[in-house]
């Protein structure tokens, strides 16, 4: 399976301040990718870099197979890009919008426009300057959409949007990627929204990659232990790196292991702690996952 | 669908109330400056309103364009990095070619059009209407780029207007340093060396040129390249570039328009001779600009001219003189008298045009009063009494006066040649003397020659146009007194190629004691009319004078 966005040591300098750094990334074709993030860890910068808004400082990235900083007019046909902070002609009426954009992509889908269109009651003749932010994000979305880009970026989509719209959003989003086998790359600081969305995810902090993996892998790696120590010599002492979320209430032991093979955290457990009892060992939901690697990388 | 037409109409909605608005002035203007409905005729107060609305609207224009171009360059910005077409498959140089476009349909080609048709309308020749063309673009351009590139370097519309302000205080402040330089350096010679009007004329075009073409080139960069700070750079070496073609550019191309040759009639009789009536000398104080400066003295004689043919007036130009004193001391100056800027009729040579109509008022200065010598304190202390010879080289140019046209001394009389006309807006007549309420329109064209580059449109004191008020029957005339009138003020500050100017010429038949001329009545105005006198200059000749016992101070 080929990439749709590949990066190679990509990084991005404003001044002497690194806001990305060495970044080395794989999107397969397909996949819906979560770059997740607390705010300021350089989500963005890298997504304008994928983008051609700015220039990388070093390295190099490619995006649906061509070159980011040679990304032109003919290959946004295949993009699909909507950010928070992007400025929509608000003057526009959604209908405006809707016909200026239909001009420039040859396969624009009028029938899918029109069942969007319907689908989030977009009311047509307004402008987009009346409309809330969260009709605003939605006609985006639509004129986002309806060509069908292979590859769709969302970049934090969902902040200011009330929890209803967000849900729909996602849906949205979601069905159409299943459907049209679109690769999807979303990010975002806030670890529910895009739960139910990735198959892979990607972890930034402080302009640098901690993580990037499929979710599968995610949860065949991931558990839940939890054991009772002895009364005596209960000490883990020092903790393998693999454990996160190590927590020790009376003699209740509790950790979440990210490098679980079967049988082999319960036997290292044994060797560490003598005595241990009560082993249980406990597979993790995506959420519980994503919440684990939250609290661990502060998101 | 074409996109290059999708993406105009686009704008076109997106401004389509400016747009509007824009059509709408650039009809009022032409109507306003066209013949028939520019002249309101006898009501003072829709004269008022016209004369403000000559001003307003172009003004309003230039407000407007102001206002309209950043809106159409920031709907797609070049600058930032959350603009919607950044990320669509929306070509860079089909937005450049849109807003192109745009710009030369609504802003350029719209008002070029209907300013050829009203120079048309006001009788502008082929040639002029041929070069009326250029120069209206050269000068719309020029103003554009400015607009068109700070439109193109900024994010939004708060920092436009606020880098414009910026960029325009900075500007005066740099011109007030220059000027405050002024008063310490010389910089004229430095700046503008031997600076012929032409060679000045041909800077202002290469620099205009190469404004517009540095403006095309930043333009196109940033559309392309999205580079700001690279342009922001060109931007500054380009303001450099010009401002040194504008000062240094060697090449003169430009027409040598007044750059009169020798005379065509025969000068050889004309005979230039130092005044020796001692009331035509005086003596004055060189103004000091510096307190270091050194103190200096002016002294001035009246020149005597004979043998010129009728008809015409040779006006002093540039002196040369030296005096050669007994013990060898030679005290030297060179003036140039600028009698173009303060005109003075010869009412002798008027009254030939006149077909001798006596002038009741002629006036008592006389033009040939010039600056013989002037000379430094001590040396003048020194040697004021004693003397020495004279000798001086000056240049004359030489004019024709030509009665071209009458006007009946009536509301509407009009006068009409080619692009040149005058109507009378009100006659106001007063015990012994008269009004006459004018208005002249004409067409100047830098192009055509008739005007430089750095010369203003009008010049209130230096027209070449006298009018007369003449009764043929009883062979009188009067001058007009020396009033410019309320024109000035109204001055279409932005309207440089037809210039609409109103005049109040005031006839009077009144001494200053009293003493009654003529009876200026009915019965003589019957009589009477506006007669347009004319000075053309002809050519120009130099003669020399000389006086073998020349003192300072004569007695």
């Amino acid at each position: 399976m080929s990439n749709a966005i590949e990066t190679i040591g990509l990084g991005k300098s404003f001044g002497k301040n690194a806001a990305v750094c060495g970044l080395n990334l794989a999107v397969p074709e397909g996949a819906v990718f979560a770059f997740l993030g607390p705010n300021g860890a350089g989500k963005t910068t890298t997504i304008k870099m994928l983008m051609n808004i700015i220039r990388p400082s070093e390295g190099t990235a490619s995006v649906l197979g061509v070159p980011s900083t040679q990304l032109g007019a003919k290959d946004f046909l295949q993009i699909g890009y909507i950010s928070e902070n992007q400025e929509i002609p608000e003057w526009m009426t959604v209908g405006r919008l809707i016909h200026y954009c239909k001009a420039f992509y040859p396969n624009w889908d009028d029938a899918f426009c029109d069942r969007l269109l319907k689908q989030y009651q977009l009311p047509l003749d307004r402008p987009l300057k009346s409309l809330s932010r969260g009709m605003k994000m939605k006609a985006t979305l639509v004129s986002s959409l309806v060509y069908r880009p292979r590859l769709l970026v969302l970049d934090e989509p969902f902040s200011g949007l009330d929890v209803l719209v967000r849900d729909e959003f996602v849906r949205g989003v979601l069905e159409l990627s299943e459907q049209e086998r679109w690769t999807v790359f979303i990010s975002s600081h806030d670890i529910d929204e895009v739960e139910r969305l990735a198959d892979w995810v990607g972890i930034m902090k402080e302009g640098e990659l901690q993580l990037c993996e499929q979710v599968s892998s995610l949860q065949a790696r991931f558990r839940k232990v939890e054991a009772v120590l002895p009364s005596e010599g209960g000490d883990p002492g020092q903790v393998p790196e693999s454990w996160l979320l190590v927590d020790r209430a009376g003699h209740r032991l509790s950790f979440v292991e990210t490098q679980y093979s079967n049988g082999n955290t319960e036997q290292d457990l044994q060797r560490r702690i003598p005595g241990c009892e009560q082993i249980v060992v406990n597979p993790m939901s995506l959420r519980e996952i994503f919440l684990a690697l939250a609290r661990t990388y502060r998101l | 669908m074409n996109l290059l037409s999708h993406q105009f109409r686009k704008d076109c909605f997106r401004l389509r109330v400016p747009i509007a608005l824009w059509f709408l002035l650039v009809l009022l203007r032409a109507a306003l400056i066209t013949p028939g409905l520019a002249e309101p005729g006898e009501d003072a107060a829709l004269q008022a309103v016209y004369r403000i609305f000559t001003t307003l609207v172009p003004f309003l224009q230039n407000i407007l364009l102001l206002v309209m171009v950043p809106i159409l360059i920031h709907e797609e910005p070049l600058v930032g990095t959350t603009a919607f077409w950044f990320t669509r498959p929306i070509d860079a140089r089909l937005l450049l070619k849109g807003k192109i476009l745009f710009i030369a349909v609504i802003f350029i080609l719209a008002p070029l059009l209907t300013e050829i048709g009203i120079l048309a309308v006001h009788g502008a020749s082929a040639t002029q209407l041929a070069l009326a063309g250029p120069e209206i673009l050269l000068e719309d351009l020029k103003y554009f780029s400015y607009v068109v590139v700070l439109a193109a370097l900024t994010m939004t519309f708060a920092r436009y207007a606020l880098l414009g302000v910026c960029i325009f205080i900075g500007y005066s402040l740099v011109a007030i340093a220059a000027s405050l330089l002024h008063l310490y350096f010389d910089m004229s010679s430095f700046l503008r060396v031997t600076q012929s009007p032409s060679l000045g004329d041909s800077r202002y075009v290469a620099s205009t040129l190469a404004l517009i073409a540095f403006a095309v080139t930043i333009l196109t960069y940033q559309y392309l390249r999205r580079d700001t700070r690279g342009a922001w750079f060109g931007a500054g070496g380009a303001i450099l570039v010009v401002f040194l073609i504008g000062y240094f550019w060697p090449w003169d191309f430009m027409p040598h328009r007044n750059h009169l040759r020798q005379a065509e009639i025969d000068t050889s009789a004309v005979t230039v001779t130092v005044s020796i009536d001692p009331r035509s000398r005086y003596i004055s104080d060189v103004y000091r600009l510096r307190s270091n400066e050194e103190l200096k003295k002016s002294i001035f004689g009246r020149l005597e001219i004979s043998g010129l043919p009728p008809g015409y007036v040779a006006e002093p130009g540039e002196v040369q003189a030296s005096l050669k004193l007994s013990d060898g001391t030679v005290i030297t100056h060179r003036g140039h008298e600028y009698s173009n800027y303060v005109r003075k009729w010869d009412a002798n040579v008027v009254q030939h045009a006149l077909s001798g109509a006596k002038i009741l008022n002629p006036a008592k200065e006389n033009a040939t009063s010039v600056t013989l010598l002037s000379v430094k304190d001590d040396l003048f202390g020194k040697y004021s009494t004693v003397p020495g010879r004279y000798e001086a080289e000056v240049e004359f140019v030489l004019k024709s006066y030509d009665a071209v046209g009458s006007l009946q001394v009536k509301p509407k009389a009009r006068y009409d040649r080619g692009t040149e006309h005058a109507v009378i807006t009100q006659v106001l007549k007063h015990t012994g003397a008269a009004t006459v309420l004018l208005r002249e329109s004409k067409v100047s064209l830098f192009l055509a020659g008739d005007r430089h580059s750095d010369e203003p449109s009008f010049n209130p004191f230096g027209q070449p146009i006298l009018y007369v008020l003449r009764n043929s029957e009883r062979a009188e005339a009067l001058l007009p007194e020396k009033d410019i009138g309320p024109g000035f003020e109204f001055l279409d500050l932005f309207q440089k190629r037809l210039l609409t100017v109103p005049l109040a010429l005031r006839y009077s038949a009144l001494t200053n004691r009293g003493q009654t001329l003529t009876e200026l009545n009915d019965m003589w105005f019957a009589d009477a009319e506006i007669v347009r006198i004319e000075a053309k200059e002809v050519g120009r000749f130099r003669k020399s004078v000389k006086i073998d016992d020349f003192v300072m101070r004569a007695q």
